[in-house]
């Protein structure tokens, strides 16, 4: 394979990792996959979800040990080395997980396995402190370091853990998707401080799935696709819909007209549905076969109100019908038995039970389906998981594999087949592509819309706004706990719904946006 | 990892003075409970009965303390790295009778009586370590199974007495130093001397490190199995410290001994504060608890009620302490 050079990169490189190797049981992760970067380079790895990303930045940190292949670093092979050899070596890596110690504060997060030290072990703390300082000042970060990390917010816990990872400067810095949590200022402040690394002489390998930071940073882009070397480009001389191309393996097709059949049967209608305390009382309506997309900056009340049609929070007020009966859901088994289910924001958590197989997370929610006076019929379980692992394409299509050993889009996809079937009335998905990349999302998407033209009514919560217009039949954007705003998808844009979710939109609605309520839906709180 | 994540939640200011941060230091909240309790406890002892406040009586609470506060100690640094050590009873029973049994009554063999009582503990503590850390077996099976074990050995070294304390054992337990039992100061130096080791060096950031996130920790570059091992062994040979301490009391080696020090020491750690899951709790706040359960038994000894009772409110206090902490978190 032929791998061209970073144009300043005459000198060997800083690292060169050659044919590296890596199974988890008997799933491929990395097959024969070379980078080289070189000092002073932003080297961007792209692909998939389970393309193998993290687990190549894992084994160049020596957070895992490859089965076969050599990580050359000033000309020695180091495959296999602890985090700590690799710290010594000056490798440095942010991972996607956060691991921080949450009951530990954000400087002792910094110098766990690397303390300052006195003789006998004793802590300078003097030392310490004013290194972090020094750190947080160098890389423009404002954190305490004296706070707890168990009550920092997410972003802040993701600085933290750039912080710690640049503290000691390190010659090569891995991140794993640094800006998945991150926005605005935050996102700015991480891409700058790429670019100062880059300056100084750094070498950066950033991985990550949004192709607009690759193409703002990096140098070179390696793409991954299912483990293997696909391509490594000098990013002046790509485009976006190359590298998605290249990352998916074929064009992505863009998403089919949809067309809502007229007189379709109304499913759920909620009532007065209080989601916080002060907030009004909010009415939703549901047709068999439309996806309604719910929009809005977080803490706007869409999850609480997702979650609350899902049992998942009880309602303060209101009440639901379903199928024109009053049902009463207090907690998330009373929705499920009226067939609501709900595919929550956080996979690892909420979803999945990360040790157990991909076959029992699939029936786990669909025993009584497969049972029979309590004892689970093996051959019944087998059919209903092989089906849904071929509806939603997990990969590898093996139902033994732990979840925990899968990509976090196939991950997902596990989420999707094991509500499926359950074959539900009423699907509610909770940012449901969160950390998922194009190929994998698409899949989404594709069984989002089979599972509308079967008949499912589909409630979907979204942060990404492309996602809510084109997968959308019909929009809602929330701000402080009510619906301000009911769209028709070809009347939206990204523009609109934000200003509405912003409080922008004010009296005067924006050019091409009605605030008439379509259908049949009254609007709460407008 | 950080599953417990509060968003949106800035940090809290840590600002006030010195002297302001250097008092939460020591009084977290969590921590601080226990010792309200304590207090709550001795004041209401106190009033009900006037023997309860007798200085007297006050410095046997201290001394009936040690040793229950020499195990918990360890058991501290074993709960922070989120495990258990179910063994410590057996290793006081099994290494107290050993050492009565070599002393024989002669100050000339208290070295060689001590040396054993050592290496009863240290090969203890390597053993359960060996099989937590290394062999990946869970703390409270492993450290179960050795509890029978060596109670097992113990009974079959004797059923009845053995040995008999050296007189510089015996003579120390009743000494005192002034006006304090002299018991109190090895006990206060062990305890000073783990307050510091967990809050002042590599050691113990790498303990609170382990047990608040062995995966985070192992990614920094801790050696997670090391610090593993290294609790056992540490909660056994204070195990055997407390043994010496129960020669000194008793005078002789008795199979009967240290029964229930295992539960008891757990329930001090939990009482002050600590996290059965590891990663929170401390030292002081196992003291509180380790005084509280003494001063328990002391009232109840001094009003005549029965055992029956003592144990039905320790369990009371310990539900309702770990409640009221999930309560305000």
């Amino acid at each position: 394979m032929t791998v061209p050079m970073a144009a300043e990169a005459e000198s060997p490189p800083l690292i060169e990792a050659q044919s590296i190797v890596k199974r988890f049981g008997g799933v491929v992760a990395l097959d024969t996959v070379s980078l080289s970067v070189a000092s002073g380079e932003a080297h961007a790895v792209v692909g998939e979800n389970g393309a193998g990303k993290s687990t190549l930045g894992k084994i160049i940190s020596g957070a895992l040990s490859p089965d076969s292949g050599t990580i050359v670093i000033d000309g020695r092979d180091h495959a296999g080395m602890t985090p700590v050899e690799a710290h010594d070596l000056g490798i440095a890596m942010v991972y996607q997980e956060l691991s921080l110690v949450p009951w530990m504060t954000v400087e002792e997060n910094l110098f766990l396995g690397r303390e300052t030290r006195r003789r006998l072990g004793v802590l300078d703390r003097r030392a310490m402190r004013r290194r972090a300082l020094e750190a947080f000042d160098r890389l423009g970060i404002d954190l305490d370091p004296t706070a707890v990390v168990s009550r920092l917010s997410v972003a802040q816990c993701q600085l933290a853990e750039i912080a710690r990872a640049l503290l000691f400067e390190p010659r090569l810095v891995i991140m794993d998707e640094p800006s998945a949590v991150l926005g605005g200022a935050n996102l700015e402040r991480v891409l700058a401080i790429v670019r100062g690394l880059r300056d100084a002489g750094t070498g950066v390998i950033y991985v990550s799935h949004r192709l607009n930071e690759v193409f703002e940073i990096a140098d070179r882009v390696t793409v991954l696709r299912d483990g293997h070397w696909i391509d490594t480009l000098n990013v002046s001389a790509t485009s976006m819909r190359e590298l998605v191309r290249l990352m998916v393996g074929r064009d992505i097709a863009p998403p089919a007209q949809r067309k809502i059949a007229e007189g379709r049967a109304h499913v759920l209608s909620a009532r007065g549905v209080v989601v916080e305390h002060g907030a009004p009382p909010v009415d939703l309506d549901l047709y068999a076969g439309e996806v309604v997309g719910v929009a809005g900056m977080v803490g706007s009340g869409r999850s609480s109100l997702v979650r609350t049609i899902a049992g998942a929070i009880s309602a303060a007020s209101g009440t639901v019908t379903l199928d024109g009966r009053r049902v009463t859901i207090r907690k998330p088994a009373d929705a499920i038995k009226h067939g609501i289910c709900l595919i929550p924001e956080d996979r690892k958590s909420d979803g999945l039970l990360q040790p157990r197989s991909v076959a029992e997370n699939i029936s786990l929610a669909s025993l009584d389906a497969v049972s029979r006076i309590g004892v689970v019929r093996s051959k019944l379980e087998q059919t209903l998981v092989l089906h849904q692992i071929k509806t939603v394409d997990i990969r590898p299509p093996n139902p033994a594999v732990r979840v925990d050993a899968l990509s976090g889009g196939n991950q997902q996809k596990v989420v999707v087949g094991k509500w499926l079937a359950r074959k539900p009335r009423v699907l509610i998905l909770d940012e449901p592509t969160r950390g998922i990349d194009v190929g994998a999302k698409s899949e989404i998407h594709r069984t989002i819309r089979a599972l509308a033209e079967d008949g499912v009514a589909v409630l979907m919560v979204s942060s990404e706004l492309p996602e809510i217009l084109s997968a959308s039949d019909r929009i809602l954007v929330m701000r402080d706990g009510a619906i301000v705003a009911e769209l028709r998808p070809e009347e939206a844009s990204e523009e609109i719904i934000l200003a509405y979710a912003v409080g922008h939109a004010g009296e005067e609605p924006p050019a091409g946006a009605e605030e008439q309520p379509v259908g049949s839906t009254s609007v709460g709180g407008a | 990892m950080l599953s417990r994540l509060r968003i949106d939640n800035a940090p809290r200011a840590s600002g006030g003075s010195a002297g302001l941060r250097a008092i939460r230091r020591f009084w977290n909240p969590r921590t601080a409970l226990i010792w309200s309790v304590l207090i709550v406890f001795v004041v209401g002892s106190s009033i009900i009965n006037p023997v309860f406040r007798e200085p007297r009586n006050l410095l046997n609470i201290l001394s009936q303390s040690t040793i229950l506060a020499l195990v918990a100690i360890g058991q501290t640094i074993v709960i922070l790295t989120a495990g258990i050590d179910l063994s410590v009873s057996s290793v006081v029973k099994l290494s107290a009778m050993l050492g009565a049994a070599v002393m024989a009554g002669q100050d000339g063999m208290l070295i060689p009586a001590v040396l054993v009582m050592l290496a009863v503990a240290l090969a203890v503590g390597l053993f359960n370590g060996f099989l937590i850390a290394r062999i990946q077996m869970p703390a409270f099976i492993v450290t179960f199974s050795t509890y029978f074990l060596l109670r097992g050995l113990a009974f079959m070294f004797s059923t009845s007495p053995v040995g008999r304390s050296a007189p510089l054992v015996f003579d120390f337990y009743s000494a005192s130093f002034v006006g304090l039992p002299a018991v109190l100061l090895p006990m206060a130096a062990v305890w000073i001397g783990t307050w510091f080791v967990l809050k002042r060096t590599t050691y113990g950031r790498h303990v609170y490190g382990v047990g608040g996130d062995p995966k985070a920790a192992a990614l920094a570059g801790v050696n997670v199995k090391r610090i593993q091992m290294s609790v056992y062994v540490v909660s056994a040979l204070l195990a055997g410290v407390a043994a010496l301490y129960i020669i000194g009391r008793n005078g002789v080696g008795d199979p009967r001994m240290g029964e229930g020090l295992e539960l008891d020491s757990i329930t001090a750690v939990i009482l002050g504060g600590a996290s059965f899951f590891g990663g929170r709790g401390s030292i002081v706040g196992t003291l509180g608890g380790v005084l509280v359960i003494i001063v328990i038994g002391n009232m109840f000894n001094i009003l005549q009620i029965d055992v029956f009772y003592q144990q039905a409110l320790k369990g009371l206090i310990l539900i309702g302490a770990v409640a009221a902490l999930r309560v305000r978190t």
